[in-house]
C-alpha cells in the first residue's frame, strides 16, 4: 500500500519534474479537442520525440479532425512538411487519405507546398493519388500549379490518369500550361498527357499557354504537334495572344501554323480589337527577319487597300471603313518606321528614292492611291461639266419637274402630251446633272478619309516634320476639288485634313476656309493637335513626383517661377504642371489657376519694364525701352514660355494685350490702325494722310523718321535710301505701312522675338495660325461674362441716334438674341477687346480717358455694313430699315469684321 | 475519350465560325456597259432578290458571298463597277490582282454587245492575264426584245476563250452558276497548278479556315514551301 503510494508519488514527481524541465505538460488532455491542440504546435515544429511521448500512453484518435476547415493532424504535418511526426501518425494509424472540409488529402498539401519526404512517406503508406479535392483537384494539379517538375515525375507513376480533369475540366497540363512551367508540361507530356484535351468551355492546352503568352510552353506544345483549336465559343489561341499583345508568343503560332500570318493581318480590320495590343504584336512579328517586315506591311498594305477600296464603294458603311482603313494605314505606318530588324537596311528612309527594297512595302498601296487619283479627276470634270453649264443644271432640272407636273396635270385633263422624245431628253440631262453634284457630295467624305490615309504614308517615308514631295504635289494638282470638299462640307478639314497643320506651305491654301469656320470648331482641332503629340494622353491624372513640384514663393512669384519653369523640362511641364506656395499646403488645379491669374499680372508689372500700357490703359504690348532691364529678353521668353503653357493647358491668364501684339504673335502683319493703341494721335495723322490728297500740300515727307536714341535725334530710314525718297500721293500706302511697322514693330522685335521663343516651345506657330488675333484673347483670356442691361445703361449715341429711336431698339433687341459668344465678338469689334472693364460698362476705357460705349448713325445705303472705330469705343450703325436688316448686317460685321480689318 | 472531345471540339468550331470559315477567296470582277444589270446580277447573287428601282452605279460597288465549291469554302470578294464611261477611268484602277470577271450584255442591246470587245481588252490587260472570265448574257427574261443571239454569242465566246451562259437577273435563272462557274474554274486551275495562290496579284488569298488543311498532313503546300526554304 505504502509501496504503491510511494510509485505513484515518484511517478507524479517524475511527471513534473519532466513537465517542468520541458516547459510543457507531459501528459496529454483526455479529451481529444483539448490534446489536439496541445500537440498541433509541436507537429508543426516536428518535435516528434514530444509528440511520440504524449502519444505513447494516451487514447487520442489520431484521425481526429480539428478547426474550421476540419484537418487531421497528418493534414497539418503534411502542410508543414513536418516529416518524423507523419511517420509517427501514420504508424499510429493515421489515414493517409482523409479528406478535409474541401476535400483536401495530406497528400495534397503536401503536393501543394512541395514537400517532398512527407510525399514520399504518404505514398509509402498508400495514399490515394487519385483523389479529387471538392474542386476535382488531384495531387498532380497541385504539382503541376506550381510547376513541381522533380516531384510530379515521382508522383505521375502513382497517377492512374494523367489526364484527370478538375471541376472545370481542367487536367495538370491545362495549369501547367497556363503558369508556363515548362519542364512540368514536359513531363507531363511525357507521361502521356492528352495534348489537346479540352476543358469544359474547350480551351486547350495551347489555349491556356496563349493566353497568358506562355511563349516557350507555347513553343513546346506546337512542337510535340498540339492542334490549333478555338474554344466553344470561337476564340483562338491567335486571339488570346493579341488580346494580351504577346507578341512572342504569336510569333511562335506562326512559325508552326504560317497561314496564322493572314488571321493576324486580317485582325487589323476587326474593331473590337485592341488597336495598341495589335500594334505591339505586329511590332514584334516584324522584328523577326527582313522577310517578315517586308511580309507584314506588304500584306497590311493588300488589307487597306481593300479596305480603301470598300470605303470608295457608296453604299459601304462609311464611319465603320473610315475607321477600319485609317486603323490599318496607322499601323502600317507605325511598323514601317520601326524598320526591319537587320541593321544595315536601317539607314536606308526610303525616302532617297523608290528603288530602295523597304519602299517597296507601298507597291500594294500604290493601287489604291492610283484610284483615288482617278476618282478625284472624275470629280475634277463633273465640276468643269457643271460650271460649262452655269445655272443649267438647277433650271433644266427645274424645267424636268414643271414638265413633269404638266404632264401629270395633262394626263388627267387628257390633253395631248408633250413631244414625248423632248421630254425624255430634258429628264435625262437633269438626271445626269443632278447626278455629277451628287457624286461629289457623295464621295467627299470618303475621299478625304483616303486622302487622309495617303498623307499617312506619305510621311512615314519621310524625316519627321518634312512634307513628302509627292503629297504636295498630289494636293497642287487637285487643289480645285479639294477646296470644293472642304467649301461644301467644311468638317472634311478637321475630319480628315489633319495634314494642314503638319504644312505650312499647304496649309495656306485652305486659310481662308478654315477662318470662316466657327471659332470652337477650330479651337477643338488646336487642342486636339496640340496635345496629339503627348504620348499617354490618357494619362492626365497620373500622381506627380514631388520633385517636379513647382514650389514658389508668393512674394517673389516672378523670379521663383522663372527660375523653376526654366529648371524643369518642357516635356514635362506639358504632361502636367503641379504647384505649390512655399510654406502652404494646398495643390491642385485651384493652385494652378490662382499661379497663371497673380504670375500674368506679375509679368504686366510696371516695377520690370517688360510691357507698357497702351493709351486705353488697359491693354498691354512689350515695352520698346525695357532694356532698361539688361535680362529682359530672357524674361520676355519667360513670359512667353508662361502664356504658351497656359494656353497648352487650358488655363486663362489675367492679361489683355493690344491688337497688334495678338498679331505679333499670330505673325500677321500689323495696320496703321493698330498704332491708335499706343500713339491715337498719331494714329489719326496717318488716317488723315490716307484719306486726303497729299500732293499739293507740300509736307516734304521722305521714307524715313527721326527717333530719339538716348537723347539724340537721328534720322532712321523706313527702308534703303529712304531719306532721299520723297513721300507721294502715289506711294503714301506704303509709307503709312513702314512707319506702322516701324512704330509697331521694329522697335519691339527683339522683345518680339524672344516673347515667340517662349510661346513656341509650347505652340507651334502652324497650330496657332488657325486663330486670329481677338479669338487669340478669347484663348488666352477667356470669354467674358456681359451683362447686356448693364452694357445698355452705359452707352451713349450720336449724330441723330437716340435710345428711342427705332434703330436703336431694334439693336439691343437684336444683342439681346445674340450667342454669348457673339456679344463678346460685339464687343471686341467696337472697343478692340473682349474685356468689361472692373465695375462694369460705365468704366469703359478710351484712348483719352473715360469713353463710354457709342452708337452713331450713318446714312444707310444698300448692304453697307456697320463699321467701328476701336480707339474712341464708337459703333457706326447704318440707319438699316429693318431688325432683320441690322441683324443680318451686324452678324456679318461681327463675323468677317477681323477678317476685313487685316486686309484694310 | 479524350480522342472523341477533340473532334467534337473541332466540329464545333467549324460550326461556330460559321460562314467566316473560308479556305479562299478570290477577287471578282462585274464589268460591262451600262444599264445591262450588272448590279442586279450581284444583289440577286448575293440577297436572292431582283432589285427594283436600280440606280446607275456611281463608281464601284462592292459585295461578298461565301459559297461552297468542290467541297472547298470560298469567299467571293466582288467589285461591281459602273457601266458609264465618265467612271471608265476609276473602275479600270480595280481590275488589278482580280482573279476572275463576269462580262456582262444586254441581250436586248445590240451596243452592249459589240462593246464587249473592249471590255474584253481592258479585263485582259488591265487585271491578271490569267483571268478566268465568264461571258454573260442578261435580260433572258427579256425574249421577245432579243438583238443578240444565243449562237452568236457562244460563237464569241468560243473565239475568245471565254465561258458563256445567258443570266436573267430578274428571275435569278442562271445567276448563282455564273459565278460559281467561274470560282470553280479557279479552283481547278489552282489544283492543277495553273494558278498559284501564293503570288501576289492572283487574286487569291487563303482564308481563316486553311488552317483545317494544315492540321491534316499537307501535300502539295508542303512541298511548295520546302522548295521556298531551299
Amino acid at each position: 500500500m505504502m509501496e504503491r503510494a510511494m510509485e505513484q508519488l515518484n511517478v507524479q514527481l517524475n511527471r513534473l519534474t519532466r513537465s517542468l524541465r520541458r516547459a510543457r505538460t507531459v501528459e496529454l488532455p483526455e479529451d481529444n479537442e483539448t490534446a489536439v491542440y496541445t500537440l498541433m504546435p509541436m507537429v508543426m515544429a516536428d518535435q516528434h520525440r514530444s509528440v511520440s511521448e504524449l502519444l505513447l500512453n494516451s487514447k487520442f484518435d489520431v484521425n481526429y479532425a480539428f478547426g474550421r476547415v476540419k484537418r487531421s493532424l497528418l493534414h497539418i504535418a503534411a502542410n508543414c512538411g513536418s516529416v518524423e511526426c507523419l511517420v509517427l501518425l501514420l504508424k499510429r494509424g493515421a489515414n493517409p487519405n482523409y479528406q478535409d472540409i474541401s476535400g483536401c488529402t495530406p497528400l495534397h498539401l503536401a503536393a501543394r507546398n512541395g514537400q517532398k519526404k512527407c510525399m514520399g512517406k504518404l505514398l509509402e503508406y498508400n495514399a490515394d493519388v487519385n483523389i479529387c479535392n471538392n474542386e476535382g483537384l488531384t495531387a498532380i494539379h497541385w504539382l503541376a500549379v506550381n510547376g513541381r517538375t522533380e516531384l510530379l515525375h515521382d508522383l505521375v507513376q502513382h497517377v492512374s490518369n494523367v489526364d484527370v480533369e478538375d471541376a472545370m475540366g481542367q487536367t495538370a497540363l491545362h495549369v501547367a500550361c497556363q503558369n508556363g512551367h515548362k519542364t512540368t508540361v514536359l513531363c507531363l507530356l511525357d507521361s502521356g498527357a492528352d495534348i489537346n484535351r479540352p476543358n469544359v468551355s474547350g480551351a486547350t492546352p495551347l489555349y491556356f499557354a496563349c493566353s497568358h503568352g506562355q511563349r516557350d510552353t507555347a513553343q513546346i506544345l506546337l512542337s510535340r504537334g498540339a492542334k490549333y483549336l478555338a474554344d466553344k465559343n470561337g476564340i483562338t489561341p491567335l486571339d488570346l495572344c493579341v488580346q494580351g499583345g504577346y507578341g512572342e508568343t504569336c510569333e511562335i503560332l506562326i512559325q508552326h501554323h504560317t497561314r496564322l500570318f493572314q488571321t493576324l493581318i486580317q485582325m487589323t480590320q476587326n474593331d473590337d480589337i485592341k488597336e495598341n495590343m495589335l500594334r505591339q504584336v505586329l511590332e514584334h512579328v516584324s522584328q523577326q527577319s527582313d522577310s517578315h517586315y517586308q511580309r507584314i506591311l506588304t500584306s497590311l498594305g493588300e488589307v487597306a487597300t481593300t479596305n480603301g477600296h470598300k470605303l470608295l464603294s457608296l453604299s459601304s458603311n462609311y464611319e465603320a471603313q473610315m475607321k477600319s482603313l485609317l486603323r490599318i494605314v496607322r499601323i502600317f505606318c507605325h511598323v514601317f518606321r520601326l524598320g526591319p530588324s537587320s541593321p544595315n537596311n536601317g539607314n536606308d528612309m526610303g525616302y532617297n528614292g523608290n528603288k530602295t527594297p523597304r519602299s517597296q512595302v507601298f507597291k500594294p498601296l500604290e493601287l489604291l492611291w492610283h484610284s483615288l487619283d482617278e476618282w478625284l479627276v472624275l470629280i475634277s470634270t463633273e465640276l468643269d461639266r457643271n460650271r460649262k453649264n452655269p445655272s443649267s443644271s438647277s433650271s433644266s432640272s427645274e424645267i424636268a419637274s414643271l414638265l413633269f407636273k404638266q404632264r401629270e396635270s395633262d394626263h388627267s385633263a387628257a390633253t395631248p402630251k408633250l413631244p414625248s422624245l423632248l421630254d425624255h431628253h430634258i429628264v435625262m440631262e437633269a438626271e445626269t446633272y443632278a447626278d455629277g453634284e451628287d457624286v461629289i457630295s457623295m464621295t467627299a467624305n470618303r475621299l478625304s478619309a483616303v486622302i487622309q490615309a495617303f498623307y499617312m504614308c506619305c510621311s512615314s517615308q519621310m524625316p519627321q516634320g518634312m512634307t513628302s514631295p509627292r503629297f504636295i504635289e498630289f494636293v497642287c494638282k487637285h487643289d480645285e476639288v479639294l477646296k470644293c470638299f472642304v467649301n461644301r462640307n467644311p468638317k472634311i478639314i478637321f475630319n480628315h485634313f489633319h495634314f494642314l497643320l503638319e504644312c505650312p506651305e499647304l496649309m495656306s491654301r485652305f486659310m481662308h476656309i478654315i477662318k470662316g469656320q466657327p471659332f470652337k470648331d477650330r479651337s477643338e482641332w488646336f487642342y486636339e493637335h496640340l496635345l496629339a503629340s503627348q504620348p499617354d494622353s490618357d494619362m492626365v491624372h497620373r500622381p506627380v513626383s514631388e520633385s517636379d513640384i513647382l514650389l514658389i514663393h508668393r512674394d517673389s512669384i516672378f523670379r521663383s517661377s522663372c527660375e523653376m519653369v526654366s529648371k524643369s523640362t518642357n516635356e514635362k511641364l506639358k504632361q502636367g504642371i503641379a504647384v505649390r506656395f512655399h510654406g502652404e499646403e494646398g495643390m491642385g488645379q485651384g493652385v494652378v489657376r490662382e499661379w497663371f491669374d497673380i504670375l500674368s499680372n506679375e509679368i504686366i508689372n510696371p516695377d520690370y519694364a517688360l510691357f507698357t500700357q497702351s493709351a486705353d490703359g488697359t491693354t498691354f504690348q512689350p515695352n520698346s525701352n525695357s532694356s532698361v532691364n539688361p535680362d529682359h529678353l530672357n524674361y520676355f521668353r519667360f513670359a512667353g514660355q508662361i502664356l504658351g503653357l497656359a494656353l497648352y493647358h487650358r488655363q486663362l491668364v489675367n492679361i489683355y494685350f493690344t491688337r497688334s501684339f495678338y498679331k505679333h504673335i499670330l505673325g500677321i502683319p500689323v495696320n496703321y490702325q493698330d498704332v491708335s493703341s499706343i500713339d491715337p494721335e498719331y494714329a489719326k495723322n496717318l488716317q488723315w494722310i490716307l484719306d486726303n490728297d497729299i500732293s499739293d500740300l507740300g509736307l516734304e515727307l521722305t521714307f524715313s523718321v527721326e527717333t530719339d536714341v538716348f537723347g539724340a535725334m537721328e534720322e532712321v530710314p523706313l527702308k534703303p535710301g529712304g531719306i532721299s525718297i520723297l513721300v507721294t500721293q502715289d506711294n503714301k500706302a506704303e509709307y503709312v505701312q513702314l512707319v506702322t511697322e516701324l512704330r509697331m514693330t521694329r522697335a519691339i522685335q527683339p522683345q518680339i522675338n524672344a516673347f515667340l521663343r517662349g510661346f513656341h516651345t509650347f505652340i507651334p506657330p502652324s497650330l496657332i495660325q488657325l486663330f486670329d488675333e481677338y479669338e487669340l484673347e478669347l484663348l488666352l483670356s477667356g470669354m467674358p461674362e456681359i451683362d447686356v442691361q448693364d452694357w445698355c445703361r452705359n452707352t451713349e449715341y450720336t449724330s441723330g441716334y437716340d435710345p428711342q429711336e427705332p434703330v436703336i431698339q431694334w439693336f439691343w433687341e437684336v444683342v439681346k438674341s445674340l450667342t454669348q459668344e457673339e456679344r463678346v465678338l460685339l464687343l471686341q469689334f467696337v472697343t478692340g477687346s473682349s474685356r468689361v472693364p472692373h465695375g462694369g460698362f460705365a468704366y469703359l476705357m478710351g484712348g483719352s480717358g473715360l469713353q463710354k460705349f457709342t452708337v452713331a448713325a450713318v446714312p444707310y445705303t444698300s448692304n453697307l455694313l456697320p463699321t467701328s472705330s476701336t480707339c474712341i469705343n464708337m459703333l457706326k450703325l447704318p440707319e438699316y430699315p429693318s431688325k432683320e436688316v441690322l441683324k443680318d448686317r451686324l452678324l456679318v460685321a461681327l463675323h468677317c469684321g477681323s477678317y476685313g480689318y487685316t486686309m484694310a | 475519350m479524350a480522342e472523341c472531345s477533340a473532334s467534337l471540339n473541332g466540329q464545333q468550331h467549324e460550326q461556330a465560325d460559321g460562314e467566316t470559315c473560308t479556305d479562299f477567296l478570290f477577287k471578282f470582277l462585274v464589268i460591262g456597259s451600262a444599264g445591262t444589270g450588272k448590279s442586279c446580277l450581284l444583289h440577286q447573287f448575293i440577297e436572292n432578290k431582283f432589285k427594283q428601282d436600280s440606280n446607275h452605279t456611281i463608281g464601284v460597288e462592292f459585295g461578298s458571298r461565301v459559297v461552297n465549291v468542290g467541297g472547298k469554302t470560298v469567299k467571293l470578294q466582288i467589285w461591281d463597277t459602273a457601266g458609264q464611261e465618265r467612271f471608265r477611268s476609276v473602275t479600270r484602277s480595280y481590275y488589278r490582282g482580280a482573279a476572275g470577271a463576269l462580262l456582262v450584255y444586254d441581250i436586248t442591246s445590240r451596243e452592249t454587245y459589240n462593246a464587249l470587245t473592249n471590255w474584253l481588252t481592258d479585263a485582259r490587260t488591265l487585271a491578271s492575264p490569267n483571268i478566268v472570265i465568264i461571258l454573260c448574257g442578261n435580260k433572258k427574261d427579256l425574249d421577245a426584245d432579243r438583238e443578240v443571239t444565243f449562237l452568236e454569242a457562244s460563237r464569241f465566246a468560243q473565239e475568245n476563250e471565254l465561258m458563256f451562259l445567258e443570266t436573267s437577273a430578274l428571275t435569278g435563272e442562271n445567276v448563282e452558276e455564273g459565278f460559281l462557274k467561274c470560282a470553280r474554274t479557279i479552283l481547278n486551275k489552282i489544283d492543277s497548278g495553273e494558278l498559284d495562290p501564293e503570288r501576289m496579284g492572283s487574286g487569291i488569298q487563303y482564308g481563316d479556315a486553311s488552317l483545317r488543311q494544315l492540321r491534316q498532313p499537307r501535300g502539295t503546300t508542303t512541298q511548295n514551301k520546302q522548295q521556298c526554304n531551299c
